[in-house]
Order: structure tokens, then C-alpha cells, then sequence
């Protein structure tokens, strides 16, 4: 491992890498802040601009994106409820009310620093157990994915706010559109009534519709409400000093981040909505989750950062692109002809060792950038709300076509826009179906795939370890809240029961 | 007279000049180079890559356009609006005709024009390393013996890859579906599930599989050529162990543009993309990927297209995946 890191730092010795790294950075700001350019997207589009750099200096520029932008989603997610990445959705149901209460500055450099916190503890992690965890990423067949998949919507509970069964609307609702596309298992059209759903519902589009098209229209029934009043940040030190309270916190969603990272094409939303609900559990005041708690802030941007090198491992150690980002990072050394895999330790230990080390050198500058900038984003609150509605449309619009480059898509992130901001008149939030359209694919592919692979044996859910222990746990997380609803409902009835006068 | 006939000769002569002129012009704008893949897998680098190459020889831009989603429904329809110019061209796989007799029914090969077939990629049966298939033969008995109890993982029914199975499973005399067929949604998943040991065996590509059969995890059981990959010095082909497979059933990269392009563009393309597959810098990279340049033109990349058109009809009846 030493030989490794005097590999890696003898490549950092050139000013090119340095140059890459800050690069990198930038433009990851850039990125993940922009609402339809994902990532993947960002990444991919720098590959040309590779062709011609050392693989090293290519691979730490690539790698500055990817951290930068998984952490920069949140920006807009907390300033105009927009996620600038999926994972940021998580990030919006507390960062946005937070926000509205003035507290934008605060929410901001929580999220900057969780970030932070979470992607550096998960890179130590991965430096130590980059090898073991090539195990786990491997036991998840299908079986495990389908297990995962409703463990993960079981969470559902924690994300509808007060009504158990608005969510679950949204979430069946969700689910209803995952049908529509092409069948995973015999490649057949289902519900495609134009080609711009054959690979389904355009999750970009319907992302920015639900979020940030709707909240345009919400915006619009007062525009000549005066802004919110803005409550001032602490210096740098004293904005450090907001993060003593969740370091528990922060230290539980890392952990949860990295480990859900490891699992090829898990991802970063549902580490974030996994630690987000530990938190809400663990919380003294779960209540306030979804109307601006910190914590909630907290445990969904450590988590989705910390994600990040976890999905390193396997795309390291195996070869495997668990996400779209790694398949390009794959992609971009494959052209150098280095290929990550069994051998890359052995044949090219520069390229690890120096992603490790600019995940960490990176680190610093990034979080300057985000301390400092957050005086600068803030005052993106104090612009009249009609003209801020009228950026954001126009910057998710054209996020969304930049994804897809297809007139279509606008269509559908309108067509979104419109259902999200029907459903938040009668209170139904739209993350349970952003949930569904992340899980719903990955829940029916796998189901059918483990009953091919099982020849139609329903047995395969349970007797698999890892399957049977996850649909063990969503059943006790979907259980536990109506338990509680029931004896809550019935401890009422009995008071009114007991004190017939005061009953209403 | 004289002078008449001078001016006339001179004029004609001006006139073929300045054809011959225009003709030669071509390219004298951007190409468009649209993919039907996402930024930065496989087929989109090495897109890119031969866009670089053919801007030195073409001296325009070939932007890449990444055009995603529905097998290849959007890259197809942009495709099919341009002018056939030559100033449109796109991304084509095997993969599409396949699509063409399953979800985008809407076109067929004759729906192109046929520029250029660029590589080769062979099939490969590959197993993990502790598997107790170790030859082609012990594949074939083990589904005899207890039908169902081989697992193959692969990408969707009526893929490339599945057909390659069927073809070997005929081959062998096999019923083919007694070993069960598991659709993944990409060749690179399937081959994780066989590491994992969820799948026994995964129909796969060399670059998908070489590390891991150096690093010792993986094994190739047959390879689907006609003589064994460089990179596998070890692994026997299907016609080594008794087994007479089309060999010529490969995963195919080509580029094809809308019907109609006059033959002097075609023929112009074709020749800066045989050039560019000859440079250090392609051939390297070509390598590298374990692929097989296998060049074609227009004339010739056509007829096989509908040769593979014709085969894959035939595939789609017999498996009644016909829609």
C-alpha cells in the first residue's frame, strides 16, 4: 500500500495534475449545480478533452467533477428546491423549508460541510477495505436487488410527511409510470405511445417537473410577496463550529453512504434516503423532519457524498461500472489503455493510489470554495421571486434538453411541472415518487430475472441470506409506523371515550 | 464556326470543371456524427476516437451528437430526417438490426445507407473459475443431464448474444431452452453475475472478460471464431472442440447514414474511415479494446447487413420472438 502512495504522489509531483484537479473542481461546481446535467453527462463531456493528457491528470480531473458535483446538487436544492442531482431530492425536504425560514446560509454550509465530512471518511474507508468489499458488491444477484429495491421503498413511510396515505398515492403512482417503457425481460414496448418512452419516463424531465417546474408555478401565485429575510453567517470559523451538534450523525451517514455505494447501481439516493430515515428515527424531534430540520440536511448530503467512493471499489477492484459516472471514468481510462479491473493494482498502481489522493487533496479546496461561495448563493434569496421563477424555468428547461436533446422531453418536464403542482394542493410531496421512478425498474427487472434464473421458484427471496434479511427489515420499517398509528388512534379514542365532553 | 465550337468546347469542359469542382468539395461543412449510445461506454469512445482521426483526413468538424434511449429510437429517427448529404451520419451495431425485427418495426436495413462496417467483437461462453464446466461438451452434458439446471446470464432475448447461444446450442444438438436464458440489461452485468455466482455461464466479449481471466476469477470455455482471440491464447474455439458454429455471427461496429447519399460520398467516407482505421493511433486503440478490425464498404457492408437481416428473421420464427 506505501508503494502505492509514493506512486500516486510521485504523479501528483506535475503541475498538470494540480491544474486537472483544480479544474476539475470548477466545473463539478458547475455541473452538479445545474439541474439536468448530471454527473455522468459532465464527466463524459470533458472525455475529448482527455485524448490528448496523461491518464493521471485525466483520471483526477474526472474524479474532481464527480466529487465536486455530487456535493454542488445541493445548492439548488436548498435555494429554489431544484436538485441539481437526484440524490439532492432527499436534500431539499429540509434544506428548502430551512431556506424559506431564512436560514439559507446555515443550510448551505451544513451541506458543504456533511459533504465534505462524508466523502473524506468514506475515501479512508475504501483505501482500507477497497478489496473486501469487492465480496459484498458481488453477492447482490438478482434476488438481492429485488430485496434492496423494497427495502427501499418501504422507506416511503418517512419521506410523506404526516400522511402515511398521501405517500403511498405518490409512491403507487410512481410505480404505475415505471410500466411504462420497454419490458426488461422480453425487450417488449409497454404504454409507449410516442419513442421518447421507450426507454421510460424520462427520469431527468420528470425530476424537473415535479421539483422545480412546480415550485415555479407555486412561486408564481405571489410574486409580489417581499423576499425573505436573510439571518447572517457566521465567519468561516463559527461555520465550522455548526456542525458540532451532528457529528453522530454525520459519522452513522457515512458509513450508511458507503456501504449502499459499494452495491454496483445502488446509488447515491438511496444512501441518502437510507441515512435520512435513520436519522429521522434516531432524531429527539423526528417530527420536524420535512419542515427544515439540519439533521436531515446533515444525514442526506454526508451520505450522498459518501456514496461516492464506495462506488469506487467495485469499478476499481472489478472492473464494474456500478453507476453511469464510473462507466465513464472507465470509459476515459480505457482510452489510455488502463483497465480498471483484478489487475489494475498490480499493472497501474498510480491510478488508485492518485484517485485516493486527489479525493483527498481536492477536499480542502472544494470546501473553501463552498464556505465561501455560500455568502455569494445566498443572495440568490434576497432576487424578487418573479424573476427567479422565471431563471429557474429557463435553466431547467434547458437542463432537460441538454440531457436528451430531444424538444420531447420539455413536454414531459412540463407535463410534470403541472401534476406536481396539482399534487402539492392537496398535499402530496413528490419524493415518494421520485423514489418509486428510481426503484421501480430496478424492483421488476430483478423480480422477473431471479424467477427466470429460479425457473418460477417464489422460494429464491428468502432462502438468499441477504435477500431474506432485507425484506425482513422493510417489513418491520412498513409495519412499525401503522403499529404506532393504531395505538395512537386507539389512546385517543380512550381519552374521548373517558372525557366525553371534551371529545371534538 | 471555329469560334462557336471553341467557346462551346470551352464552355462544356468550364462546366465539367466545375462539377468535378463541386464533387471534390465534399466535405465542405461539419459532419454530424450521432450516436444512439450515452456518453462514455464502450461505443461511444471509440466513436469519438475515430471522429478525431477523421477530421485530420476530412480537414471539417465531426461533432459526436450522443442521441440515447430506445434501442437506438431517437439516434434512428434524427438519422432518418437529415438530408442524405453526407453531412449526417450515425452509429450503427448489431444491436440494431436486431431492434429493426423487434420494437423499432418502423425501419429495416433498407431504411439506410450502408457506409462502412469498422470491427468485429467474437462471442465468448465464459464461467467462473471454480465452475465444473470446464469444455463446451461439459456445458452440453450438464443440460442433458438435468435440463435447467445451467443458468446462462445475457443480454435481452433476441440480442446478438442470444442468437450466438442458439446458433452454439444447434450446433450442439441442444435444445437450447434447456439451459435458462437470463436477460440482464447489458453484457457487462451479465458477466458480474457469473463473478457473483448467481449465473453459471454469461455469453460475453473479450474486453468484458480478459482481466478477469488473467487475474485467474474467470474462465472461457468457447469462443465463437474462427481462430482463438490473442488476447486468450488459451481459450479454444467452438470448431477445436467439435462444435460447427456460424462463425461469422459476430457483434459488429459500423456507421450508416440516411437512404439516399450519392455513391462519390459514400465512397469518400468509406476511404477516409478505411485510412483512419489504419492510423497508429486507431489501430492502438483497436487493440487494446480486443477488437477485430474488419473493414467493409458501402457495396459489401450492405449486403451483409441484410445477410445478418435475413439470419435474424429466421432466429426471431424460430424462437417465436416475432412481434
Amino acid at each position: 500500500m506505501l508503494e502505492g502512495f509514493t506512486a500516486g504522489l510521485a504523479a501528483f509531483s506535475s503541475w498538470q495534475v494540480i491544474a486537472g484537479l483544480f479544474a476539475g473542481v470548477v466545473v463539478g461546481y458547475l455541473v452538479g449545480a445545474l439541474p439536468g446535467l448530471s454527473a455522468g453527462v459532465g464527466m463524459a463531456l470533458l472525455i475529448p478533452f482527455t485524448f490528448g493528457l496523461d491518464p493521471v491528470v485525466s483520471v483526477v480531473m474526472l474524479i474532481a467533477v464527480y466529487m465536486a458535483s455530487e456535493y454542488s446538487g445541493a445548492i439548488p436544492a436548498i435555494l429554489v428546491n431544484t436538485p441539481g442531482e437526484p440524490s439532492a431530492a432527499i436534500t431539499a425536504l429540509d434544506g428548502y423549508p430551512m431556506r424559506k425560514r431564512g436560514e439559507a446560509g446555515h443550510a448551505l454550509t451544513l451541506s458543504i460541510l456533511g459533504s465534505a465530512f462524508g466523502s473524506v471518511l468514506s475515501t479512508i474507508l475504501l483505501i482500507f477495505s477497497v478489496s473486501w468489499m469487492t465480496k459484498f458488491a458481488l453477492a447482490f444477484g438478482p434476488a438481492e436487488y429485488f430485496a434492496l429495491a423494497v427495502l427501499g421503498l418501504s422507506l416511503i413511510s418517512t419521506l410523506s410527511g404526516s400522511s402515511i396515505i398521501r405517500g403511498f398515492v405518490a409512491l403507487l403512482f410512481g410505480l404505475l409510470l415505471t410500466t411504462i417503457g420497454t419490458d426488461p425481460v422480453d425487450g417488449l414496448p409497454r404504454f409507449v405511445f410516442d419513442d421518447g418512452f421507450l426507454s421510460g419516463v424520462p427520469f431527468v424531465s420528470a425530476l424537473i417537473g415535479l421539483f422545480a417546474l412546480s415550485e415555479v408555478l407555486r412561486m408564481l401565485e405571489t410574486t409580489d410577496e417581499p423576499t425573505t429575510p436573510m439571518r447572517d453567517i457566521p465567519g468561516v470559523n463559527g461555520q465550522l463550529g455548526l456542525m458540532k451538534p451532528h457529528m453522530g450523525n454525520m459519522v452513522r451517514s457515512t458509513f450508511i453512504g458507503y456501504i449502499v455505494g459499494v452495491i454496483p447501481g445502488a446509488g447515491a439516493t438511496i444512501a441518502s434516503i437510507v441515512a435520512y430515515t435513520v436519522q429521522k428515527r434516531l432524531s429527539k424531534d423526528p417530527d420536524s423532519f420535512g419542515s427544515g430540520n439540519p439533521e436531515g440536511v446533515v444525514a442526506a448530503e454526508t451520505s450522498n457524498n459518501a456514496c461516492m467512493p464506495g462506488a469506487l471499489a467495485p469499478m476499481l477492484a472489478l472492473g464494474i461500472p456500478g453507476k453511469a459516472s464510473t462507466a465513464v471514468l472507465i470509459g476515459a481510462l480505457a482510452i489510455h489503455g488502463v483497465a480498471p479491473g483484478p489487475l489494475i493494482f498490480t499493472q497501474h498502481p498510480e491510478i488508485p493510489y492518485s484517485i485516493y489522493i486527489s479525493l483527498l487533496v481536492g477536499m480542502p479546496f472544494m470546501v473553501l470554495l463552498g464556505l465561501y461561495g455560500t455568502r455569494l448563493w445566498v443572495r440568490l434569496t434576497q432576487i424578487p421571486r418573479g424573476v427567479i421563477a422565471a431563471i429557474v424555468c429557463a435553466v431547467c428547461l434547458l437542463g432537460t434538453f441538454s440531457e436528451s436533446k430531444d424538444i420531447f422531453s420539455i413536454w414531459v418536464a412540463v407535463g410534470f411541472g403541472i401534476i406536481g403542482y396539482g399534487l402539492s394542493k392537496v398535499h402530496i410531496e413528490p419524493a415518494p415518487i421520485i423514489l418509486a421512478l428510481v426503484l421501480g425498474y430496478m424492483m421488476e427487472s430483478n423480480f422477473r430475472r431471479a424467477l427466470v434464473m429460479s425457473g418460477d421458484e417464489m422460494t429464491v427471496f428468502v432462502s438468499h441470506p441477504i435477500s431474506a434479511i432485507c425484506l425482513a427489515i422493510s417489513l418491520i420499517v412498513f409495519v412499525l409506523p401503522l403499529i404506532q398509528t393504531v395505538r395512537r388512534r386507539r389512546r385517543t379514542a380512550v381519552k374521548a371515550a373517558a372525557y366525553p365532553g371534551k371529545a371534538a | 464556326m471555329l469560334l462557336r465550337f471553341i467557346s462551346t468546347a470551352a464552355l462544356t469542359v468550364a462546366l465539367i470543371a466545375n462539377s468535378a469542382a463541386a464533387r471534390a468539395e465534399y466535405p465542405e461543412r461539419p459532419i454530424s456524427y450521432i450516436l444512439h449510445v450515452s456518453p462514455g461506454g464502450a461505443t461511444d469512445i471509440m466513436a469519438r476516437k475515430l471522429a478525431t482521426v477523421l477530421e485530420k483526413t476530412l480537414g471539417v468538424p465531426l461533432p459526436v451528437e450522443n442521441k440515447a434511449g430506445g434501442r437506438g429510437a431517437a439516434q434512428l429517427a434524427d438519422l432518418k430526417k437529415a438530408k442524405p448529404d453526407g453531412y449526417t451520419i450515425g452509429a450503427v451495431t448489431s444491436t440494431h438490426i436486431g431492434a429493426f425485427n423487434q420494437t423499432l418495426k418502423q425501419y429495416d436495413v433498407d431504411s439506410f445507407d450502408w457506409i462502412a462496417r469498422l470491427v468485429n467483437e467474437p462471442y465468448l461462453v465464459v464461467v467462473r473459475n471454480d465452475s465444473k464446466l470446464k469444455t463446451m461438451k461439459d456445458l452440453v452434458d450438464a443440460a442433458n443431464a438435468k435440463p435447467g439446471s445451467v443458468v446462462m446470464a445475457g443480454f435481452v432475448r433476441g440480442s446478438g448474444g442470444h442468437f450466438a447461444w442458439e446458433i452454439m446450442a444447434k450446433a450442439a444438438n441442444l435444445e437450447s431452452n434447456k439451459v435458462r436464458w437470463v436477460p440482464f440489461d447489458s453484457v457487462g452485468d451479465a458477466v458480474t453475475s457469473v463473478l457473483g455466482g448467481h449465473a453459471e455461464v454469461a455469453i460475453a466479449y473479450v474486453d468484458l472478460v480478459k482481466n478477469h481471466v488473467a487475474a485467474g476469477n474467470m474462465r472461457v470455455i468457447g469462443v465463437m471464431a474462427d481462430e482463438r482471440v490473442p488476447q486468450l491464447p488459451d481459450a479454444p474455439t467452438l470448431a477445436e472442440q467439435g462444435y460447427k458454429a456460424d462463425t461469422s455471427w459476430q457483434q459488429m461496429r459500423g456507421v450508416i447514414g440516411p437512404k439516399g447519399m450519392p455513391d462519390s460520398v459514400k465512397a469518400k467516407l468509406a476511404d477516409a474511415i478505411k485510412q483512419a482505421l489504419e492510423t497508429p493511433d486507431m489501430k492502438a486503440y483497436i487493440n487494446e479494446s480486443s477488437l477485430v478490425p474488419a473493414f467493409l464498404g458501402p457495396k459489401e457492408f450492405a449486403e451483409y447487413a441484410k445477410q445478418q437481416d435475413v439470419l435474424t428473421k429466421q432466429w426471431m420464427q424460430s424462437l417465436s420472438l416475432e412481434r
